[in-house]
């Protein structure tokens, strides 16, 4: 269990996105060895971001530090703004179902065919 | 053979690993990608990070199965945390008409050499608490598993750099050069980079690259949409699917559920900008809750789809082009490529050092289209 107490602790380890207990040095490690640009691509090389909250806690802190380690030009690239602005229960998406017409299902694709692909390729 | 030069064209998880493994054979190996690893809106980033060799078409079964025993050993080869599980995964069907095809496709690819088996009833539920109940029969492959996609690429590519591999990023690939039917150099915004052999590996935006040499790679640019939850407890270690039902269902580590199943968003392919359909979130939560109803109350809490290149037949383009020497295509595949993508590497680096071509990876040749490949 991440402990979450940053009392006397080497800088590194201090806890920058507490939703998913990433902490600074992991983020630098993304920028440093990684070549992580931008808030997006710390977010899916640490998962700085993509806790509970979204990134609204973390994400001036992890601008702070591309900033610091020399990416403020492609730092200042927002996060990503995705759909649903706050978590939604599964349930609740699903009961939305019957009202749309597109898509009329998912693209066929070999993965999803499964055992319909008859096909002798 | 052994010190030409190469150039490889996109850094997703089937040039990442192409990089790497040339360089591991001892050949000098540059990199390059329209901007760098891990941006948004491409095929690999945005993946469900599947890791199977179940339900490929029949001739990538054995490119699927040898893909895996790399995988096995990945984490250690490139010393990174892949988040690599190979717990297993299952296709089910609660529908009595699908249960005779489903068998057929499991004899099939036992056949072929595969560890699957069809398991039926309390046997499936067992090994899948939480299922719906009314699912009654399931193709269990035990090696099939997932990945974490963005990690995989990073590793991949920070490892080919250690073996010396040149990255340059933000250096987009825009055609080739060519004289007396060989290749000599890549065109990119950069300036040419000379080269013995290209390998365009570039998802979608291979068919640019490749049009402006005058071959015709005939993709469709599909965004396929994902959907991530919160955290739960750990309760799911296998990968699901459903017969004829768009939906693929995996926990990862971190204890949120992916939720993918070829769900159509929309994309632009210049911008790299994709949005979501709401009816595909809704059909896409509906199918989840119809295959693993416990998942009713969890906040979905992110969306996203990438842009990923399928051909008609829903079968990658890899190998080389007639007429063409040292052009090499990996690219198009049809939203299956993540489990495959070290597999390719692996064999396209052998194909570079020994000159033979896999039989593993002999159908998936651009001749089957049938063009013609006469360069001026």
């Amino acid at each position: 269990m991440k402990s979450f107490d940053v009392t006397n602790k080497p800088e590194n380890e201090l806890i920058i996105c507490r939703c998913e207990g990433v902490n600074l040095g992991q983020i630098q490690s993304a920028i440093k060895l990684s070549g992580a640009q931008t808030v997006n691509q710390v977010k899916k090389l640490t998962r700085a971001g993509m806790g509970l909250c979204q990134g609204r806690t973390c994400a001036k802190a992890v601008e702070s530090i591309l900033d610091t380690e020399g990416q403020s030009p492609s730092g200042t690239e927002p996060y990503q703004a995705r759909p649903p602005v706050r978590g939604v229960a599964v349930a609740v998406l699903a009961n939305g179902a019957d009202q749309f017409d597109e898509p009329a299902g998912p693209v066929s694709v070999a993965m999803t065919r499964g055992a319909d692909d008859d096909s002798a390729k | 053979m052994k010190t030409a030069d190469v150039i490889v064209i996109g850094a997703g998880i089937v040039g990442s690993s192409t990089a790497y493994y040339l360089a591991k054979a001892g050949l000098k190996v540059t990199l390059v990608d329209s901007r760098s690893p891990v941006t948004g809106g491409s095929a690999t980033q945005a993946c469900a990070g599947g890791v199977r060799q179940q339900g490929r078409v029949p001739v990538e079964i054995p490119l699927g199965i040898f893909s895996i025993k790399l995988w096995t050993d990945l984490e250690a080869e490139l010393d990174e945390n892949l988040e690599y599980r190979q717990d297993g995964m299952t296709v089910v069907t609660d529908d009595e008409q699908q249960i005779a095809r489903l068998s057929d496709r499991v004899k099939r690819e036992q056949a072929l050499g595969l560890d699957i088996r069809l398991v039926h009833n309390s046997e499936l539920h067992g090994l899948i608490p939480g299922l719906s109940p009314q699912m009654r029969v399931g193709s269990y492959c035990p090696t099939d598993g997932h990945a974490n996609p963005m990690r995989t690429v990073n590793a991949f590519v920070v490892a080919a750099q250690r073996r010396g591999v040149r990255l340059k990023w933000n250096c987009a690939a825009k055609g080739f050069v060519v004289e007396n039917n060989r290749l000599i150099a890549v065109k990119t915004v950069a300036g040419e980079l000379a080269c013995r052999y290209a390998i365009l590996a570039a998802g979608y935006w291979s068919q640019a690259i490749a049009a402006a040499a005058g071959i015709n790679l005939p993709f469709q640019a599909h965004a396929l949409q994902m959907m991530v939850t919160a955290r739960r407890p750990p309760q799911l270690d296998q990968v699901l699917g459903w017969v004829s039902n768009g939906i693929s269902l995996k926990q990862m580590p971190s204890g949120g559920f992916v939720i993918g199943g070829g769900w159509p968003g929309r994309g632009n392919t210049q911008t790299y900008q994709t949005r979501l359909l709401p009816g595909s979130l809704a059909k896409s939560a509906r199918t989840t809750v119809g295959l693993f109803p416990s998942l009713a109350g969890i906040p979905v809490l992110r969306a996203w789809a990438g842009i990923e290149a399928f051909c008609e037949d829903e079968m990658q383009v890899v190998g080389s082009v007639p007429g063409l020497d040292g052009l090499i295509m990996a690219a198009g595949f049809s939203g299956h490529g993540f489990a495959v993508g070290p597999g390719v590497g692996s064999l396209l680096a052998q194909y570079l050092t020994t000159g033979e071509l896999s039989a593993m990876l002999a159908p998936f040749t651009i001749e089957r289209f049938g063009n013609d490949f006469s360069f001026p």
